[in-house]
Parts: structure tokens; C-alpha cells; sequence
């Protein structure tokens, strides 16, 4: 049954990739993970490569400026997904990276925020952020904007 | 419930083994599933994750053909069994896959979130605005057989750790009992009277140590305080077998002195009416002339009162009542010598006289004819109790140290002794024979004054005579004399 379901999803997914593909971004809700800046910023794109750097704490610069990551636990299925498709590591594995790098280099982690209104916050407050949230959480928000698709159901 | 300290060791580590092991297995198990889950998860990530970047350098909307080639190396190279790319353009899916596979409605993100054995996860793409997904699936298998490989070598070695624990737990039980049961087995000897056993246990625990030093010196004090009780016990019996033997001589010499009072004040009249029948019988044989034909019945008169004169004199004697005796210092030995030649002489045949004279001199003090008529007195018994039998008589002298002396003595003694092999005498026997008239012998073969006599004059002489005596074991007559010392 699960099969039969995931088979219709695939075909599901084909018709809305088909329909947002010519746009910018994929349907907006809590089945698309997008990535963010302050609307100050002066970010538009970010490759994955770039973004799972950023993430681990590594430098990555825009417009000569060092960009901060901050990790969004608002949603422990956001950090389930941040995990698998944005660093693409287990929960230990990350810690570990992170930590060794800060330990060998002295980088500092990514710093977590808990909720979706201090994630908004430091956005606003700091052009140099950069995090992921629901496309629905920050839809028509006109403090951020997105600059990427992360992951979408 | 008596349980064997071996038992109750090995019961203990069973126990503890069961409530341990079982927790013990599953947190480990927890571990090694948790362990390996992960490594799994981190390896598809990565592998999904370079698959996604590389597809990604191949710029926006790859050849079909180039996108099947990097699918099927992917499941080559790694443990992918479904890789699929979906665009605008459509689906490409690697054809090395399981057939029939295909990806759930939601990617997984924990190991066999959805019980199909595979971990899907999708990736998306974005090459210069050409946005795609990557989906790939892993076997879960090889993990899933890794871990249980894991949990049954856990397992083996848990049985294994068990069974060692319990063997260890068994030895270790049988080392711990085995100084207890040796102290067991000591004690019960020290309990059935062997008091000389020491308690004493190979071990180096020190609290068995301890313990065995502790009983043992408990055993020493058990001993002492038995010993002593012992040694007390003996000397009481001793003292109160000594108080018997007291009591008993005590109402000896008693009944002894109320007869010898009583005979000695009769013999004294006796000897009062005797003496003027001698006398006058005497004159008036003086005075008759020598054909008077009553001159054979005063004879005969004068025979008859001078053999009761001669009784009286005896029963005086016994009562302590002779007239004319004085003590002397006497030479017991030159008395024995002189005793022995005359009873030798008037010994028959039948009878064999030895002597074991070790002292050649004993001087006592007494009057030397009254010590002669004594050992006569019993060498004559002796003879007697032999009946018409050969038999020995054996008349012996020493000197007896004060350590070796009768109870009661304070200074060197003289033993006489004179030893019959005879008949020998029972106890009621024995406690009469000092009695005057006292006769086993029948009517008309004795006086029964010969015994009363000897202890009369023992009496006076401050000696003391004992007997021993069994029946058919002969006779044997100890008299004590205090020796006068030759300074005195």
C-alpha cells in the first residue's frame, strides 16, 4: 500500500515540479525547507556546497563579508531534515565535525535558535545571517528572503 | 535450609547473572544497534549527498544517458539499490536496482523507518536555475545481518563469560569452604575430647586467619579451665576418699578402745582374783608334803590360773594396761633378725620363710620384748591363714621417706611388713580383726588375741598398722613406726 502511495506521490511531485520549476521556488508550506537571509542582505545565491560549508562552521564569503550560519531547532523534523539533506550526516557525525573543527581551527559552531521569532530577529538585525526555515514560516515575511530550496516533500 | 557454602556462592552468581545479564545484553545490544545505524546513516548521507553535488556539476539539465551512467555507478560503487533523477524532463532511474522498487511517500530518517529494508532519502538539485531531485535508496540488510552477527557474538560471549563466572564462582567456593571444613573437623575432634588437636587452617583470608587464631585460643582456654577442673575434681575426690578412710579408722579405733576399756577393766579384776588363786595355791603346794594326794589337783588348780593369768595379760596388753613396759629406743631391724631366727625354727617345713630386709638399722622406740611377741603375733597369723598348704611368709624392713609416708606422718618412718600368700581376708573380715577374741578359726584352735595383742602394742609403741588384703591374694601387714632420729 505504502508503495502504490509513494508511486503516486513520485507522480504528484513530477506534476508540481513541472509547475514551479518554470517560477522560483517550489510550492510554498511545511513540505519545503528554504534557505534565508535578512531582506538587507546582500546574499541571492548560495550553492549546496557553499551551504553545507557554512553550516559546519567553515567561512564562506558574500559581497566581502563572512556569512554566519544559525542552525533552526524550532522543529525537531526541521533539524531531522537539516541533518540528512543540508549537511547530509547523522546527529553525532555533525556534532563531531563541529566540534573538532572548533577545537582544531577555532571556529565557532553555528549557533542554534530555538524558535521561529528569534530566527526572524537575528535576520532582520544581522545582514551576515543565513538559516533555513518552512517556506510557510517565512512566507510574505518582508524582514527575509529566500535564496534557495533546500529540500522539498 | 542448610545450604553448602560452595551452593550458596554459586546460586548467588546465578542470580546475579540473571538480573544482570539480561540488562547487561540489552543496553549493549542498544549500543551496537545504535553504532552500526549510524555508521549506515552517515554513509548514505554522505553518498546521496556526493552523488547530488556531482550531478549538480554536470550543469543544468544533464544527457539522460549521462545521468543513467552516474546512477549506475553510484549503485555500483556504493550500497544504492534505487537511484532515480527526477526533472522538468522527467524520470531516469538505474536499472541495476531491485526491480519493482520504489520510494515510499516520505524519505526515511532512521534505519528501517519503514520496514522495507531500504533507507530512501531525497536530495535536490539546483544547477544555474534548473532545479531536479536525486532520490536514492540503501540496502538496510547488510546492516541488519551485521548487527545481529554482533548481538550473537554478544550473546556467545555473555553465555561464555556465564558459564566462566560460574565455574570460577564454584572453585572459589570450594577454596572459601574448605579451611571451614577443616576447622569443622577439628572442632568436632576438640568436642569429642581430643583437646590436644590444634586449630589451625591453611588460608590467607585474614578474617578465616583471625577467626582460626580466635577458636584456638579459645581451645587453650577451654583446656586450661577443663584441666583445672579436672585436677580439682581428683583432689576432691581424693580428700573426701580420705575423709571416708578417716571416719571409717576414727570408729575403728573407737569401737577398738570402748572393747579394749571394757576387757582391760574386766581383765584387771580377773587379774585381781587370779593373783591370790596363784598364790595361796602356790603356799599350799610348799606346804603339802610331796605324796598329799590332793597335791595333782592343786597342781592342776595352779596350771589352769596361770594360763588365765597369761590371757589376762594378754587382754592388758591389747588395752594398753601392762604393767612394767617402758619405752626405748629399740633396733626394729636386731628384733626382726631375732623374730625370723625363732619362727624359723619353729616353722614346719611346709612353710618358706624369706626376709627383704633393706634397712639394717631402724631405731623406734618401744618396749623390745612387746615388739618381738608382735612380729611373732604375725608370723604365727601369717602361718595360720597358709592352713595345711606349702606356702611363703615374708618379713620385710625399710625405711620410708616422708614424700612416701603414710598420710598423717611428718618424719622418716619404718615399714615392717609380713606377707602371707594365704587365703586372705574380705572386707568384713578385715574390719575385725583387731577385735579381742575375733577368730575365723573354729572352736578350741584360738584364742582370737593374737591381732589384738599386735595392735595393742602398736598403739603403745605411736605405730600405725594397715592391712591389705583380697581373698585368695594373700595378706600383707604394714606397720609404721616413727624413726627416733639419732640426735634425739
Amino acid at each position: 500500500m505504502e508503495r502504490r502511495a509513494a508511486v503516486r506521490y513520485a507522480w504528484l511531485i513530477r506534476a508540481t515540479l513541472t509547475a514551479v520549476l518554470g517560477g522560483a521556488a517550489f510550492a510554498q508550506g511545511h513540505d519545503t525547507v528554504v534557505l534565508v537571509v535578512g531582506a538587507k542582505s546582500d546574499v541571492t545565491a548560495l550553492s549546496s556546497v557553499e551551504v553545507r560549508k557554512l553550516f559546519m562552521g567553515l567561512t564562506v564569503m558574500s559581497g566581502g563579508r563572512a556569512l554566519h550560519a544559525l542552525r533552526n531547532d524550532s522543529d525537531p523534523r526541521l533539524d531531522q531534515i537539516f541533518l540528512q539533506n543540508i549537511v547530509s550526516m547523522s546527529d553525532v557525525t555533525y556534532e563531531r565535525q563541529v566540534l573538532g573543527l572548533a577545537l582544531r581551527q577555532g571556529r565557532e559552531p553555528p549557533p542554534t535558535v530555538h524558535s521561529e521569532k528569534a530566527l526572524l530577529r537575528v535576520l532582520a538585525y544581522d545582514p551576515a545571517a543565513v538559516s533555513f526555515a518552512w517556506s510557510a514560516d517565512v512566507a510574505g515575511n518582508a524582514d527575509v528572503k529566500v535564496i534557495r530550496v533546500l529540500w522539498h516533500e | 535450609m542448610r545450604i553448602p557454602l560452595t551452593a550458596a556462592v554459586a546460586a548467588i552468581v546465578v542470580l546475579i547473572h540473571a538480573a544482570a545479564l539480561p540488562a547487561l545484553y540489552f543496553a549493549l545490544s542498544g549500543v551496537v544497534r545504535t553504532s552500526h545505524e549510524r555508521l549506515f546513516i552517515d554513509h548514505a548521507r554522505t553518498f546521496a549527498r556526493m552523488l547530488a553535488e556531482q550531478l549538480e556539476l554536470e550543469g543544468p539539465a544533464p544527457a539522460p544517458q549521462r545521468i543513467r551512467d552516474v546512477l549506475d555507478l553510484a549503485i555500483l560503487n556504493g550500497d544504492g539499490v534505487y537511484a532515480e533523477y527526477l526533472d522538468d524532463r522527467g524520470s531516469v532511474r538505474s536499472q541495476l536496482g531491485r526491480a519493482g522498487l520504489d520510494m515510499p511517500a516520505q524519505q526515511d530518517f532512521n534505519f528501517n523507518e519503514h520496514g522495507d529494508h531500504v533507507y530512501f532519502l531525497k536530495l535536490p538539485i539546483s544547477a544555474r536555475g534548473h532545479f531536479a531531485e536525486l532520490r536514492v535508496g540503501f540496502d538496510e540488510t547488510p546492516t541488519e545481518e551485521s548487527i545481529k552477527l554482533a548481538l550473537r557474538r554478544m550473546l556467545t560471549i555473555l553465555a561464555a563469560y556465564s558459564g566462566v563466572s560460574l565455574l570460577i564462582a564454584a572453585l572459589l567456593g570450594l577454596r572459601f569452604s574448605r579451611p571451614i571444613r577443616e576447622l569443622q573437623n577439628t572442632s568436632r575432634a576438640i568436642a569429642s575430647g581430643d583437646y590436644a588437636k590444634r586449630l589451625q587452617v591453611e588460608s590467607r583470608v585474614a578474617e578465616l586467619q583471625d577467626l582460626t587464631a580466635d577458636l584456638d585460643h579459645m581451645r587453650r582456654t577451654l583446656v586450661g579451665v577443663n584441666e583445672l577442673l579436672r585436677s580439682e575434681m581428683i583432689e576432691k575426690e581424693r580428700a573426701e576418699l580420705r575423709r571416708r578412710e578417716l571416719e571409717n579408722d576414727l570408729r575403728h579405733r573407737q569401737r577398738l578402745e570402748t572393747v579394749g576399756t571394757l576387757a582391760g577393766g574386766i581383765a584387771h579384776e580377773f587379774n585381781n582374783a587370779l593373783l591370790p588363786i596363784i598364790l595361796f595355791t602356790e603356799a599350799a603346794l610348799e606346804d603339802l608334803p610331796g605324796t598329799a594326794p590332793v597335791r595333782e589337783d592343786l597342781s592342776r588348780v595352779l596350771g589352769s590360773a596361770r594360763r588365765a593369768r597369761d590371757v589376762v595379760r594378754k587382754i592388758l596388753t591389747f588395752s594398753h594396761k601392762v604393767e612394767g613396759t617402758t619405752l626405748n629406743v629399740v633396733d626394729l631391724a636386731v628384733v626382726v633378725d631375732e623374730a625370723l631366727n625363732l619362727f624359723s625354727a619353729l616353722a614346719p617345713s611346709s612353710v618358706i620363710v624369706t626376709t627383704e630386709c633393706e634397712a639394717r638399722s631402724a631405731p623406734v622406740r618401744g618396749d623390745a620384748s612387746l615388739l618381738l611377741q608382735m612380729v611373732m603375733n604375725l608370723c604365727v597369723n601369717g602361718y595360720q591363714a597358709l592352713g595345711e598348704r606349702d606356702g611363703r611368709l615374708t618379713i620385710g624392713l625399710r625405711r620410708v621417706s616422708p614424700a612416701g609416708a603414710q598420710a598423717g606422718s611428718t618424719g622418716a618412718q619404718a615399714e615392717l611388713w609380713v606377707r602371707d600368700n594365704g587365703h586372705g581376708m574380705d572386707e568384713a573380715t578385715v574390719a575385725r580383726i583387731f577385735e579381742p577374741f575375733f577368730t575365723t578359726r573354729g572352736v578350741g584352735q584360738g584364742t582370737g588375741l593374737g591381732l589384738s595383742v599386735v595392735h595393742g602394742i602398736v598403739e603403745s609403741c605411736g605405730a600405725r598398722i594397715a592391712v591389705e588384703t583380697a581373698v585368695a591374694a594373700g595378706t600383707t601387714f604394714h606397720v609404721f613406726f616413727p624413726i627416733v632420729e639419732e640426735a634425739a
